[in-house]
């Protein structure tokens, strides 16, 4: 994994030194994938880091509780209901539309990418951002970071329909993740949500804005917790 | 606390919504059953509300990350895994890291960070408590024990997302010092929670 090579192995002593930082969530980048790392092989570890995790979540039922003004059940009712209809035609959408597009995502990067999409030692080698012509289509790439480390890689290509494609690095990022697209006009949209595991996870969605108008790619784990980003 | 005639009559009117378990209320969400919503709102609310409340200051913009939390949660309630935690954990660590979000440009460092976690309450003593609330009083007098200022890092870290470099600016020490407070505090933690007879 060559984002956690800076740190090289860690002992056993380093990652519960550290379990607690990690418990909290604020354990970031290179310090962060190299424990990950080596949770993947030392059962022990993993329950201690576990343990503190737990433990750390704990904490936030400690927090005042407040009486929310007045309407806030009828006000969210409102917005899950304006919200509901849209997100589920917009997952359907994603769902059949997936595996055409992944098809056509590794033929593309296939060309020029290669190496990216194969694995290997790395996303560093693709230069970030800027549209390029790639067979007639425009297309930008930027690699998926989190706090300075290598998470992925995101892909923009714009055509009819336009669609963004990405690899994320499953030894780094677990689980169910929602990946979120910043404009350039300030609005959070939502393009969906997939699972991360096996090796290299690619998945891709059509867009409803225009590429140009994208300003940040987010990926956020199930408590939204941010766990890559790409700018464009 | 003792139950009250007032909690009997409540169950009496709601019994199958009210006696469900979170992670039930959850599931009915998740599938869609009528007034599970409605029931999950209040369950859960002012647990929600009061967080964002206190991490953001601001009753507007509290309310708006408390209902994007709620949204989260429900578009996520298929997914939820509940080897992973439970549902109000997972609900509030939804809300404090869309709180934490919304105060992304904010630099200000909170002047009392510590007041979140609410130390003054033991003052009123340990009555009747509920069973339920019986790991968060004994989660609250361990953090009562730790130096005031692994306390401080520890809540920094655990409610604003501060990074153990983010405390080292704010609070202008060295970097290891402040890895230590929250890798100490927490250790602390640990070990008052198990000595406690509370693994969980
Ligand atoms: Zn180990």
């Amino acid at each position: 994994m060559s984002g956690a090579g800076h740190l090289g192995r860690l002992s056993c002593a380093e990652v519960q030194d550290m379990a607690g930082e990690m418990g909290v969530g604020v354990l970031v980048g290179i310090e962060r994938a190299a424990v990950l790392e080596h949770l993947e092989d030392c059962g022990s570890c993993r329950a201690v880091v576990e343990d503190m995790a737990e433990l750390g979540d704990s904490l936030l039922l400690l927090g005042p509780e407040e009486e929310p003004p007045a309407g806030f059940e009828s006000r969210l009712l409102q917005r899950a209901q304006e919200g509901g209809p849209a997100v589920a035609r917009r997952r359907r959408r994603v769902a059949v539309s997936l595996a055409g597009l992944a098809v056509a995502a590794l033929g593309a990067t296939g060309l020029a990418l290669g190496l990216a999409v194969s694995g290997g030692s790395g996303f560093q080698v693709v230069p970030a951002s800027a549209l390029h012509q790639v067979g007639g289509r425009k297309m930008a790439v930027a690699v998926l970071s989190d706090h300075g480390a290598a998470v992925g890689q995101a892909f923009l290509y714009s055509g009819s329909p336009s669609w963004l494609f990405m690899t994320v690095d499953s030894e780094v990022v677990h689980g169910p993740v929602t990946c979120e697209v910043e404009t350039t006009s300030g609005a959070t949209v939502v393009l969906g949500t997939f699972q991360v595991g096996g090796s290299y996870h690619a998945w891709g969605s059509t867009l409803a804005m225009a590429p140009d108008d994208i300003k940040t790619i987010r990926l956020v784990d199930a408590t939204h917790r941010p766990v890559g980003s790409a700018a464009f | 606390m003792v139950s009250t005639g007032g909690d009997v009559a409540l169950m009496r009117r709601r019994p199958a919504v009210d006696d469900l378990s979170d992670e039930a209320l959850l599931n009915g969400l998740a599938v869609g059953e009528a007034g599970m919503d409605v029931a999950f709102i209040r369950r859960f609310q002012r647990r929600v509300y009061g967080l964002a409340f206190n991490l953001v200051g601001d009753a507007a913009l509290a309310e708006d990350v408390a209902q994007e939390a709620f949204l989260r949660a429900w578009r996520h309630a298929p997914v939820f895994d509940s080897r992973r935690g439970s549902v109000a954990t997972w609900l509030l660590a939804i809300t404090r890291n869309l709180a934490i979000d919304a105060l992304r440009l904010r630099r200000a460092v909170p002047t009392d960070p510590e007041s979140l976690v609410g130390l003054e309450d033991d003052a009123q003593g340990p009555d009747g408590a509920a069973v339920a609330s019986d790991a968060a009083t004994r989660l609250r007098r361990a953090i009562a024990t730790l130096p005031p200022d692994q306390r401080r890092a520890l809540v920094l870290a655990a409610f604003y997302g501060r990074t153990a470099d983010e405390i080292s600016t704010s609070e202008g020490i060295p970097l290891g010092t402040a890895k230590t407070r929250i890798r100490a505090g927490m250790q602390k933690l640990r070990l008052a929670m198990i000595d406690q007879g509370s693994g969980s």
